[in-house]
């Protein structure tokens, strides 16, 4: 079944085929396009149109009739091609010899399978199509191919005027073609009569092929267009979030009301919380708007953006910032530099036949802070107490357990700090606050420390090192031996299960031994 | 030299005047004047008349009027103008001349030959 068109020919009014259309409708743009430039053209084409109509007329049998592509094609073969009627200027022979000598490579829409490329090649090497596509079809295995063809059909033109299909086929324009082209002509008709039937198949398949190609690219192409375009949104639905995260961020920063002066802490640390602010929030939300930015413009290519002014500012706002973020890193990795340790020592006052027990003095619930608020830098955190103050707090407290040689029940403390040298080092490892207590004979271990928050968070430790002479008897509770480093606690061959709350003691030869395990 | 270019010149030469001659008589229309050139093979696609006519008219040695026809619409009927009619008289003179030269040089060059 064909779609019929109807048309207007000098007067004459036709039933044509939709493909018998095209194809006439293709041959008469070309005589209007090798006209175009003379005088009287639009005369010329008429009078080929109205004998169009008359050879219309003369072939069909009746008015009612529909023109097929046989028809289009019988009265174009009587009728010639543009580039045959021209007999008029005598061709000079440069001109000639350029028009035969160089050829020029176009995509030949007339025989085209899927896009011209291969028919256009054909005329521009000189080797027949099938070869050509049997290449093709063969570089099409690795997927070279592919890509190698739709850069040629992109490249490549394709033959639209006249004078382009005569460059493409390297042929002059003279007298002598249509003869050529006429001995052409009577040979595909014997051709056509011989095998009318396998020359009708292979056009129904050659089109079909061809239009399942092309829409086959179309559909691609289309699949790709939306792809970019949901692309685009993505890019500007996460910038715009990105941003307006940045933005709560920030807010929570400096309105989130949890009775605490920000500020006021972030400065008694050494920062100053609103440049910090500022600069973090361009770090982020600079890039963010040029996602955005990047997003529109790939929604709609109208999208300009701003000036280049604007984006100066955008790109010093961002440099800024990072700058002055990366200043205050390179500050603070430059005073955690040194180590420093500070050393005392407490002595365990008991009698000899006492069981001394050490216990985990755990009271930072009695401790008077607000609990809102707790800033951790791993290990330290940042606490405010009921006087609104900040002040350091860390748990980083670890016992390790051993043997006396000086017969002498002791614990020492080694306070541990960074600073930019050793002196400043040793200062913050001096303001750690940590106090032993003992209540008879009890000693109560606390199970963290405090520092005033002017040291700042710079990699405060404590170790507290137990040191019992032989026979003593101790005690241990769960709370401590969590608090005895792993290490520690392998080294003494110390159990959880046996010896916890056990009475243990070290003997002559320096070993840990249970009193009254079983 | 090619060879094309020389047929080329020839037969653009003669097919004016053979267009001209066949108008002399009296006028005729497209279709009629391309039947009288086929009937002698002068031409091998009907596309080469009509841009010969158009120049021919435009260069006033041709000219047309429109007249009814029975079975369609308007034809144009082509005519010699009389600036045409001297136009054809010297071709009549140069292709008589030149009839006479080329049978004499190839009758000679056959002569010469056999």
């Amino acid at each position: 079944m064909n779609k019929t068109v109807s048309i207007n020919l000098s007067n004459f009014h036709f039933f044509i085929d939709e493909e018998a259309y095209k194809k006439l409708r293709s041959y008469l743009d070309r005589i209007k396009a090798s006209f175009a430039q003379e005088q009287g053209g639009d005369e010329i084409l008429q009078d080929i149109e109205s004998r169009l109509a008359e050879l219309f007329n003369e072939h069909l049998n009746d008015q009612a009739q529909v023109i097929t592509l046989k028809e289009v094609n019988d009265v174009i073969v009587i009728m010639g091609e543009p580039q045959e009627f021209e007999i008029d200027e005598e061709p000079t022979d440069e001109k000639q010899s350029k028009r035969t000598d160089y050829k020029k490579l176009y995509r030949d829409g007339e025989n085209e399978y899927i896009g011209g490329v291969c028919a256009g090649l054909q005329h521009y090497v000189g080797i027949n199509v099938v070869w050509i596509r049997l290449i093709f079809l063969l570089l099409l295995i690795p997927g070279v191919g592919f890509w190698i063809y739709i850069i040629l059909w992109i490249v490549v033109p394709e033959a639209k005027s006249t004078s382009q299909k005569l460059d493409m086929m390297g042929k002059p324009i003279n007298l002598d073609n249509i003869e050529k082209k006429v001995k052409e002509g009577f040979e595909e008709v014997e051709k056509k009569v011989k095998n009318v039937d396998v020359k009708e198949v292979e056009n129904v398949i050659k089109d079909k092929s061809s239009r399942f190609f092309k829409s086959l690219v179309t559909i691609l192409i289309k699949v790709v267009k939306i792809l970019i375009k949901v692309l685009g949104v993505i890019l500007i639905i996460s910038g715009a979030s990105g941003i307006a995260a940045t933005c709560i961020g920030l807010l929570m920063w400096s309105f989130l009301d949890i009775g605490v002066d920000m500020a006021q802490i972030f400065e008694q640390l050494g920062y100053q919380l609103g440049w910090i602010s500022i600069a973090a929030f361009f770090l982020i939300s600079v890039p963010m708007y040029y996602l955005i930015h990047l997003g529109m413009r790939i929604l709609s290519r109208q999208f300009k953006g701003h000036k280049w002014p604007a984006h100066i500012i955008l790109a010093i706002l961002f440099l800024g910032s990072a700058v002055f973020l990366s200043t205050i890193g390179i500050r603070e990795l430059q005073e955690q530099k040194k180590v420093a340790e500070v050393n005392s020592v407490e002595l365990i006052q008991t009698q000899v036949t006492d069981t001394i027990s050490f216990e985990i003095l755990n009271n930072h619930k009695s401790f008077d802070w607000n609990d809102d608020f707790d800033l951790n830098f791993n290990d330290v955190e940042i606490r405010i107490g009921k006087d609104k103050n900040g002040f350091l707090f860390s748990e980083e407290v670890k016992l390790t357990l051993g043997a006396s040689r000086n017969k002498q029940n002791q614990i020492k403390i080694i306070k541990t700090a960074r600073g930019k040298n050793k002196e400043l080092a040793e200062k913050r490892a001096k303001n750690i606050d940590y106090q032993l207590k003992s209540n008879s004979n009890i000693t109560l271990i606390p199970s963290f420390f405090t520092s005033p928050i002017e040291n700042k968070v710079r990699g405060q430790k404590l170790k507290l090192e137990i040191r019992l002479s032989p026979n003593t008897y101790f005690k241990l509770d769960q709370k401590v031996y969590n608090k005895i480093t792993y290490e520690n606690r392998r080294r003494l061959g110390l159990k959880r299960g046996e010896m916890i709350n056990h009475t243990l003691f070290f003997n002559e030869a320096y070993e840990l031994k249970c009193a009254d395990c079983n | 030299m090619k060879i094309e270019n020389t047929k080329a010149q020839m037969r653009k030469g003669i097919l004016e005047y053979c267009i001209l001659s066949i108008l002399q008589e009296h006028p005729l229309y497209a279709s009629e004047i391309l039947a009288k050139l086929k009937e002698v093979k002068l031409l091998v696609v009907e596309g080469t008349l009509y841009p010969l006519l158009t120049r021919l008219k435009n260069a006033e040695i041709l000219e047309y009027n429109w007249e009814e026809s029975k079975s369609g619409p308007p034809r144009k009927y082509y005519n010699i103008t009389p600036k045409g009619a001297s136009f054809l008289a010297e071709l009549h003179e140069t292709w008589a001349e030149l009839k006479q030269a080329v049978n004499n040089v190839t009758k000679n060059h056959h002569e010469q030959n056999s």
